[in-house]
């Protein structure tokens, strides 16, 4: 690689872009992220410049920017409506074009369940943990989607939910710096049976998971095989995975299991 | 390409990066809000679809960056450089310094001005250049070469840094 002499970036140390790309899930599971989180870990300047960004509460998501594209998002839809209305040759009569457009309208509207506000992918498999944080003073607990990276604390309870490209077979496994690896989903343990999962819709797996008061990193795994597979075959390929990684789940960019994977890297810390 | 059925997800995922961006281009909150909320438009007008490569961060920062660029060239602020940096002064991408850089991208030809905001104010490499934008390495060089004969030309006592 060649380096940029213009200025402030050190050599080998990632750019923004980087940090961004990696911030945001674009990394998950992949070997660019371990890298950066290695590097990160072990430099004096990038681990306070991540820091830095992630508390900047100027760059929190803008609820005065989103909402007026809510209101354009169901405008689209309405546009889409008719179209696809006209496209069929005026057969149907304009209490038909009325149900269409008001079918827009309900599927672009903001869901008001987090736990079921959820992506869908097409060509990938993603992973969303969804953390119910901690009521504080007496106010009503919230639930966070998480993709990428986030944080979580002892006691929070966390639920998953996978979009896939394809229909299979869900496992989900916890990996931290115990280091050890925890079956989440079948709930059940190994002796379960893997989640199937369908191609055509998000789907939130059963079950949820206390965070325990094990502090640092885990890595929270998603693994989709096309046929039902031991999750204690997939617990086995996972342990070996993190012991390749010198126990480091931050360091983890796949468990091999031949399968379609993702995962969200979480830092775990007190209560 | 990625398609995003839920649409708050995809704000709620990529929103930072691109308020990021924008932030740092136009260094002005409000200008950055309104960019920001620009290119949300665009993709939810593309039916909610991002490019996988090289990444939909990756994909938005470009976006962004083109947008900003147009949104700065709209606001001519042209401002005699050669009075306010003496002869000889280098310029390195920090400070005062980003200012000159955005100076002199009024000047310089459109198709050079994103290649220049990602080497000296972004520091990416060639390769992540390249990368960014889908070209060559040798593409990069080359136009980051023009870029620099254009300034050259235009600033004769203004010196890049390399």
């Amino acid at each position: 690689m060649t380096s940029n002499a213009a200025g402030r970036r050190k050599e080998g140390c990632p750019s923004d872009l980087d940090l961004d790309e990696m911030a945001s899930g674009d990394l998950a599971g992949l070997a660019r992220e371990a890298e950066l989180r290695r590097h990160i870990d072990s430099c004096a300047i990038c681990g306070p410049r991540l820091t830095a960004r992630q508390a900047d509460p100027a760059l929190a998501p803008d609820p005065l920017v989103f909402r007026p594209l809510l209101s354009s998002l169901a405008a689209t839809a309405r546009v889409r409506a008719r179209r696809r209305w006209m496209g069929l040759g005026g057969a149907f009569g304009s209490a038909a074009v009325a149900g269409l457009v008001l079918w827009g309208h309900r599927a672009s509207a903001p869901d008001e369940s987090a736990v079921d506000r959820v992506d869908r992918t097409k060509g990938a498999l993603a992973l969303t943990v969804h953390v119910k944080r901690a009521a504080a003073n007496g106010r009503t607990p919230t639930v966070e989607a998480v993709n990428g990276e986030g944080a979580l604390r002892a006691g929070e309870e966390m639920r998953f939910t996978v979009a896939a490209s394809r229909p299979g077979f869900a496992v989900v496994l916890g990996l931290d710096g115990t280091p050890s690896v925890t079956i989440y989903v079948p709930a059940a343990g190994a002796t379960a049976r893997p989640t199937p999962v369908e191609a055509t819709r998000p789907v939130t797996l059963p079950g949820s998971v206390i965070a325990d008061e094990t502090s640092g990193f885990e890595r929270i795994v998603a693994v989709v095989c096309p046929t039902e597979t031991s999750p204690d075959s997939l617990r086995e390929e996972a342990r070996a995975a993190l012991a390749r990684a010198g126990g480091r789940p931050e360091a983890v960019a796949s468990l091999g299991t031949g399968c379609v994977e993702s995962s969200v890297l979480l830092r775990k810390t007190a209560p | 390409m990625q398609s995003w059925d839920n649409l708050e997800q995809l704000y709620l995922r990529y929103s930072r990066s691109v308020y990021r961006r924008a932030r740092e281009l136009l260094v002005d909150d409000e200008a950055a809000r309104d960019a920001t909320q620009e290119v949300f438009m665009r993709v939810i007008r593309a039916g909610g679809k991002l490019p996988l490569e090289p990444t939909p961060t990756a994909w938005l920062h470009c976006v962004t960056t083109n947008f900003c660029l147009n949104q700065l060239r709209d606001r001519k602020r042209r401002n005699d450089l050669l009075t306010k940096y003496p002869p000889g002064r280098e310029v390195a991408p920090n400070g005062e310094a980003r200012a000159v850089l955005f100076e002199i991208l009024n000047r310089v030809p459109e198709e050079l001005q994103d290649i220049a905001v990602y080497f000296f104010l972004d520091e990416l490499t060639y390769d992540e250049i390249g990368r960014l934008l889908g070209v060559s390495r040798r593409t990069v060089s080359n136009r980051l070469a023009a870029f620099r004969g254009t300034v050259d030309s235009l600033f004769p006592n203004l010196r890049l840094a390399q």
